[in-house]
């Protein structure tokens, strides 16, 4: 009981010590919040000078180089929405490491890594577009805002 | 017999080393098989299936160890001259050596030995060391019952005994066998790519250290650099593998297909040392099995033929390899019959590839390499194969797609060699740097065959034919790519640029660039699977300053903009080969006998049509053409003449650019477009669409006006000969047919045009007389061009007068002189509309100034 206090005050949220939590790294697009499984994040890099892929689909933003080993960086923003992601000198690439392959997810910000318990979690809702709905495997609630968490190997994966 | 097997790796074990003496097997037969039953090949046989042998009997493969004891036998008492050596002989222990790969292949996958449907080998042996055996020597027949002795003992011995005989013939194979380990592929890629990243680093620290300048630094780079190449070659040279892998499984196959189409045949190896990445070995076999299948079907003649025409009845196929400037060359060699030439062509001519008349300009080579067409068919003398048309076509695509050519030689009646270019690997490939669009590209040095600069004065060199940029190179047309228009930007190329000289299978086309950098052994990495459809290129790399570079498919670019002679382009090419000046017409007829001709610069295209594809509107015919609509138009619409009504389904169209706009003009028959350096008659022919008539091989060729013809279908208004023309033009040139064809254009157009042929007394009459502008031609006889625009600025009435000069060939340096000594434009024979446009704009401006 102590401890679940302990555990209270800390998170700020009540946690059932046998309920599983998973890791999930956030980030955004525009005001929107999506994160993903924060396991297969290999990690965070400053916007870097993309080499274009001419003639390639339209998802696809051009290749970095990652310390040595060419990576494919992806609009995200454009399979989800439709719209391209504008880059600027504050993007960040969110380099995920899959099954299907190691890519760069382009983002506006990055956000915190959240503990989300099997409760906060939620089946995408049947309004969603079939679109996203590829892509969204759950449905977070947070204090204010809504985390939709992504299916990395659907990301990394060609369209 | 089955088994349980606690621990697999044994079984892994036994399977590799038994693969590794069987070849090794095979290979001693092979070369004693060869005539070369030296004691050392024997010795090599021997020992291998002793260890076949030995490895059997431990993990209790009674089938496999049977044959390896046999064979095993066999090869000593060869070797000690009990048997003599008969290529029989060698022949049955070949196929008992298949018999038990057979039985190895049947363990690898079901981990037993299955039945042993080889019998029947075993009896081959029996049945030939009998007949041995009835020839005169006592001796012999005693050799014959020993072997069975043994045997009969060894299968007495207890399984101890067996187990400790095992394993100490496995030691002392052990020894024997080069020392190699098993290691996982996994890590093996894992430590090639992490000597890629090296080499990278290593690149990168060169041009660094260069900066520097520090002799220390640059030492110990130089030092680290060599060290890395040393290594980069050793990685690179675990995943190579020799030829051996490959040739050594052809043995059986030609076996099985002379057996299959009676023939008789040698196979024999020069040379199997080159060394191929895994996967190119891999890629490689399908495509030389087909050629081989091919050469067997078709080149080798049966044993009867060859008697016939003096050859021995067996023939010789030889397989040989070797390094060549950093490619292994592959030879396949045949002493068939050869292709014939005119067999070749015939059947060339009959799938409907090529045209009689192409051919004859065709040289021996290229004619060969169209065997390779995935169209040709062999009819003469073989039985039409539905399934075989094409094989080689597709044998060459394999070939392609792994980065390699092959060329063929033949001589009729005697041989064929298929010579085969394949790039060592694909991982690392010397390329050049090249730039387009303000980012870096590399491309293959094994497409590049060569680089041309194009200075910025050059730049007229790279001309436009029938929509094509198009390159003269060394007298032959070079069509171009530019690689700024395909990576999206379109620059103008303002200061002059490079063009690379590919080669894409047979094609050659040249690509523009920006500008070259440096060739460097670059590390291929492949793209990802997002962009695996894209064609345009086949990996990326990273070059020495860090950034990232694609590199370029040079099939998949050639492709994407189908750089096909097509027989508009020949008929243009070959017409262009020859024009010096631009007096080239295309002749035509509409069925009868009549010639027609209308001016080749006016040709846009030639094209063929299914008549199902005629639409109608507004009561005119158009196609769908291009994306737009383009109208049709028959000549007898605007003039009298005899269209002789000919039902076919293919109609022929010759688009001509009119006004803007294009326009095809229905004809018969494309006939062939001649350079005209004769008379034209301007006087028999009243007709106004008739601009004269040629005599073209003793025959009367009428020469169109084509916009007169559709100023006429369209109901263009002319101009009215009676309103005030737009101006006076003087043209003087020394060509007779320039003078009419220019005066009709200028007249059509509202100008009132004097002609002259002599420049002196052209140069008179502009002294005299009033005009609003002066065309001359630049390259006439008597006063040429240049001296009477020098003239007439020096001329102080003629100061104003707005000079164009016209000339076939232009130079930077003649069109700089033209200008300098007064001329306002210097343009070439002869485009109407850019003419027109011109004269325009030039009169216009006077009229202002004045």
């Amino acid at each position: 009981m102590n401890q679940e206090q302990v555990v209270k005050d800390t998170f700020g949220v009540g946690v059932n010590e046998s309920e599983k939590t998973s890791l999930v790294a956030t980030f955004l697009f525009g005001q929107e919040i999506y994160g993903v499984d924060a396991l297969k994040v290999q990690e965070i890099v400053r916007f870097q000078k993309m080499t274009p892929v001419p003639q390639s689909p339209e998802y696809i933003l051009g290749l970095i180089n990652l310390r040595g080993q060419i990576v494919t960086a992806i609009d995200l923003k454009y399979r989800l929405t439709g719209k391209h992601i504008q880059i600027n000198e504050n993007s960040m690439n969110l380099i995920l490491n899959t099954e299907s392959g190691t890519c760069s997810v382009i983002v506006d910000e990055v956000g915190d890594v959240m503990e989300i318990t099997e409760s906060q979690q939620e089946a995408p809702p049947e309004t969603m577009s079939t679109e996203l709905k590829k892509y969204v495997i759950k449905i977070c609630k947070l204090e204010n805002v809504l985390l939709s968490i992504l299916d990395s190997e659907m990301i990394a994966r060609k369209e | 017999m089955d088994t349980n097997y606690d621990d697999l790796d044994d079984l892994d074990l036994f399977l590799k080393e038994t693969k590794e003496s069987v070849i090794t097997l095979r290979t001693s037969l092979q070369e004693i098989s060869n005539n070369n039953s030296t004691k050392d090949n024997y010795d090599l046989a021997k020992r291998a299936a002793h260890t076949i042998k030995g490895g059997a009997r431990l993990m209790n493969f009674p089938i496999v160890e049977n044959l390896a004891f046999k064979i095993e036998l066999a090869c000593d008492q060869l070797r000690s001259g009990e048997l003599y050596f008969t290529k029989e002989l060698i022949e049955i222990l070949l196929d008992m050596t298949d018999a038990l790969s057979e039985v190895m292949e049947h363990i690898k996958e079901h981990s037993n030995e299955g039945d042993n449907q080889n019998a029947h080998i075993e009896n081959e042996l029996e049945k030939y060391l009998t007949q041995q055996n009835s020839k005169p020597s006592g001796e012999e027949t005693g050799d014959h019952e020993r072997p069975t002795e043994d045997s009969s003992k060894d299968s007495i011995s207890s399984t101890k005994k067996h187990h400790e005989e095992g394993v100490q013939e496995r030691s002392q194979n052990e020894e024997q066998i080069k020392s190699s380990v098993k290691i996982d592929i996994n890590n093996l890629e894992m430590i090639m790519n992490l000597v890629g990243e090296i080499v990278l680093c290593r690149n990168q620290m060169l041009i660094l250290s260069e900066k520097e300048k520090d002799p220390l630094l640059t030492n110990a780079v130089a030092a680290f650099s060599s060290i890395t190449s040393e290594l980069q070659e050793s990685v690179m040279s675990t995943r190579m593998h020799s030829l051996e892998t490959l040739f050594s499984k052809y043995n059986r196959m030609i076996r099985d297909l002379s057996s299959k189409f009676m023939k008789k045949i040698n196979l024999s190896i020069k040379s199997q040392e080159a060394e191929l990445d895994r996967t190119i070995l891999e890629a490689l076999n399908r495509p030389i099995i087909r050629l081989i299948e091919h050469i067997v079907e078709f080149s080798v003649e049966t044993p009867e033929i060859r008697v016939k025409n003096q050859k021995d009845p067996y023939a010789d196929i030889t397989l040989n390899s070797y390094k060549e400037n950093g490619q292994v060359v592959i030879e396949i060699m045949d002493d068939g019959a050869g292709f014939d030439l005119d067999d070749v062509k015939n059947n060339l001519v009959e799938s409907n590839i090529l045209k009689k008349e192409h051919l004859s300009k065709m040289s021996v080579n290229e004619i060969l390499l169209s065997i390779f067409h995935p169209n040709y068919t062999t009819s003469q003398g073989n039985p039409p194969n539905e399934d075989r048309m094409g094989e080689l076509a597709i044998a060459r695509k394999e070939i392609n797609e792994i980065g390699g050519q092959i060329a063929v030689q033949s001589h009729s009646g005697k041989s064929t060699l298929f010579k085969l270019h394949i790039p060592q690997t694909l991982t690392v490939m010397p390329g050049i740097t090249v730039v387009a669009s303000g980012e870096t590209y590399v491309v293959p040095q094994s497409n590049l065959q060569e680089l041309i600069r194009v200075k910025k004065d050059m730049l007229t060199q790279i001309e436009t034919i029938n929509g094509q940029e198009t390159y003269r190179l060394r007298g032959k047309l070079l069509p171009l790519l530019n690689l700024n228009e395909m990576t999206g930007s379109i620059q103008e190329q303002k200061d002059g640029c490079y063009i690379l000289v590919l080669l894409c299978g047979d094609e050659k086309f040249g690509l523009i660039v920006e500008d070259i950098y440096d060739i460097e052994e670059i590390v291929v990495k492949p793209l990802s699977t997002h962009l695996e459809q894209n064609n345009l290129f086949l990996g990326s790399t990273l070059l020495g300053n860090g950034e990232i570079a694609l590199i370029l498919d040079v099939m998949g670019v050639g492709a994407r903009k189908n750089i096909k002679t097509s027989e508009a382009k020949m008929i243009a090419n070959h017409d262009l080969n020859r024009t010096k000046t631009s007096n080239s017409t295309l002749l035509f007829n509409l069925g009868c006998t009549e010639i027609y001709g209308i001016q080749l610069s006016q040709v846009r295209r030639l094209e063929e049509i299914n008549t199902s594809e005629i639409e109608y509107t507004q009561g005119r015919q158009v196609i769908q053409y291009c994306g737009g609509i383009l109208p049709l138009i028959e000549l007898k619409e605007a003039m009298e003449i005899n269209h002789a009504p000919v039902e076919k389904n293919i109609q022929s169209l010759i688009v001509v650019s009119y006004r803007g706009h294009e326009v095809g003009l229905k004809v018969n028959e494309i006939m062939d477009s001649v350079q005209y350096e004769g008379e034209l008659d301007t006087h028999i022919m009243s007709d106004p669409c008739v601009m004269g008539v040629m005599m073209i091989n003793r025959q009367p060729a009428l020469l169109i006006d084509t916009f007169r013809v559709f100023d006429a279908v369209f109901n263009y208004q002319l101009y009215n000969v009676n309103s005030p023309s737009k101006g006076r033009i003087f043209y003087i040139d020394d060509s007779a047919f320039f003078l009419n064809i220019v005066s009709r254009h200028l007249t059509t157009e509202g100008y009132e045009c004097v002609t002259e042929l002599s420049s002196t007394k052209g140069y008179e009459i502009l002294c005299q007389e009033h005009f609003d502008l002066l065309l001359i031609d630049l390259d006439m006889p008597e006063l040429d061009g240049f001296e009477i625009i020098q003239k007439s600025r020096e001329n102080i009435g003629l100061k104003n007068l707005p000079i164009i000069a016209l000339s076939s060939i232009i130079s930077s340096s003649d069109r700089q002189r033209a200008i300098n000594l007064g001329a306002e434009e210097c343009l070439v024979k002869l485009n109407r509309q850019e003419l027109l446009n011109s004269i325009d704009q030039h009169i216009a401006n006077e009229a202002t100034l004045a």
